[in-house]
């Protein structure tokens, strides 16, 4: 029976669910909550509260599943559910990022001195990478980080990104040119952009697609 | 006017944006790329963002992994206890004695008042039986269909456990029955009731065991998240003290 869930669609597993098949519907948990913590994680940047949002989202989907009309996927249903408890949890915590750094202080100025005679690689060790990136992602404003996750990691379109956000799509582009340009210079300032090799021109279709996988 | 175009694209965000992640037309592709061929600003610029976008490769999520299923309500909820009969109120031991006492007093025609001179016990028990035969084959009648009702009551009782059919007896209950079968009988019956309410209790602390156990493995991974939480909080806290005084520092000698 697992093995005949696992083969169903989405939306199949969505019927049965409505008809109060709770095997289908753990089934669409199992399918959909590492995405879903991968991206309130993102989003909030903190695990325990990410891991709480998850569960959550999956708390309202089971409740209001007999309400899902089936408009949109039901990943995109998810996806907003989580967006929106995401969202609510920053606005009520209010919580600093880690090495929240102060307006009135230059980024630039509190970039570690280099250190004569070791490289860069030694300095910077590559496990530690995701960390720089984790910490340089929560100095960026939510909205503007989420755009990029949605962006960068669920491979949302522009579009699709405004429908979750609830604005322009000029306004979603905005966003992301502003949080990368910011993420920039905290790398930079990390001395992280030393150790990229950049391609001459935009990413092609096969890393565009290697990156939307990542979650 | 080919300056104007040139400035219009240097400021189009949106459209670099567009052509960094690869959704534009192909006419507008191919004016950004004849754009950048002349422009090193914005060439550096598509290429410092698009490594900054290569290292975001490194951010994966922590593991593990959630991995929880949902489960309705009522199929987690604790079942209802029965409601409350005199069986359960009471301590086994209790019933047992009050059973024997009433069975006893049934059979031996125990006789026992209160009254101005005293507690009289009195038995009736061999000629006082037979002295009294109208009067003893009623009161017979009587605990006969009382002890028909407790079996039945105590059946019903086993049954409603669910946990296997009441002992069987050899016959029921008739006029024919001796009165030793009988009491034996109850007594079969009082000694499976309390059987069945021990077991009954040792499954009960089995489950308490249980879930005691798996809350307190639960506190201590909480616990053990909570340290490492705050250790991480405070490793954050440090690294940004030694930043500030290296700003400081520099600040001062910079002075």
């Amino acid at each position: 029976m697992p093995g005949a869930l696992m083969a169903c669609t989405d939306e199949e597993l969505v019927s049965r669910s409505v008809s109060g098949d709770h095997d289908s519907f753990n089934q669409l948990v199992v399918r959909w909550q590492r995405p879903i913590f991968a991206l309130a994680y993102r989003v909030i940047g903190h695990e325990e509260d990410a891991r709480d949002i998850c569960q959550e989202t999956f708390l309202r989907a089971f409740r209001g599943i007999k309400g899902f009309k089936g408009e949109a996927k039901f990943s995109s249903w998810l996806y907003r559910i989580a967006l929106n408890l995401c969202r609510d949890k920053n606005r009520s915590a209010q919580r600093s990022p880690l090495n929240k750094v102060s307006d009135d202080v230059d980024v630039l100025d509190l970039a570690p001195a280099d250190v004569a005679g070791s490289s860069l690689e030694d300095q910077v060790g590559w496990s530690e990478l995701g960390s720089e990136v984790s910490r340089a992602m929560m100095t960026i404003p939510d909205e503007q980080r989420t755009a990029i996750v949605l962006k960068e990691y669920q491979g949302l379109t522009f579009r699709e990104i405004a429908d979750f956000q609830g604005c322009p799509v000029s306004t979603v582009k905005t966003r992301v040119y502003q949080g990368l340009t910011r993420l920039r210079q905290e790398l930079e300032s990390r001395g992280i952009d030393r150790v990229a090799t950049f391609p001459s021109r935009a990413p092609d279709a096969g890393t565009r697609q290697r990156m939307r996988r990542v979650t | 006017m080919m300056d104007n175009r040139r400035d219009d694209i240097c400021n189009d965000k949106s459209l670099l944006m567009s052509y960094l992640y690869d959704e534009c037309g192909l006419d507008e592709r191919e004016r950004v790329e004849a754009h950048l061929s002349v422009c090193a600003s914005c060439r550096d610029e598509v290429q410092a963002l698009t490594g900054v976008r290569s290292r975001l490769v490194d951010w994966t999520p922590p593991e593990p992994a959630p991995d929880f299923r949902v489960v309705p309500a009522d199929a987690v909820a604790v079942p209802r206890s029965r409601p409350w009969t005199f069986w359960q109120a009471a301590p086994v031991w209790s019933l047992a004695a009050a059973l024997v006492l009433v069975v006893v007093t049934l059979v031996a025609n125990l006789e026992i008042r209160y009254g101005d001179d005293g507690l009289v016990v009195r038995s009736a028990w061999s000629d006082a039986v037979s002295s009294s035969e109208p009067t003893q084959s009623g009161t017979e009648a009587i605990w006969r269909a009382e002890l028909a009702t407790l079996e039945s009551e105590l059946r019903r009782d086993f049954e409603t456990f669910g946990s296997g059919a009441p002992p069987q007896t050899s016959e029921t209950i008739g006029s024919e029955v001796s009165e030793e079968s009988v009491l034996v009988r109850v007594q079969r019956l009082i000694e499976e009731s309390e059987r069945r309410q021990q077991r009954e209790l040792a499954q009960r602390f089995a489950v308490l065991l249980r879930e005691a156990d798996a809350q307190r493995q639960a506190d201590l991974v909480r616990i053990d998240q909570q340290m490492d939480r705050h250790q991480h909080l405070f490793d954050a806290e440090v690294v940004q003290h030694g930043e500030l005084m290296d700003y400081l520092v520099r600040v001062s000698s910079g002075r």
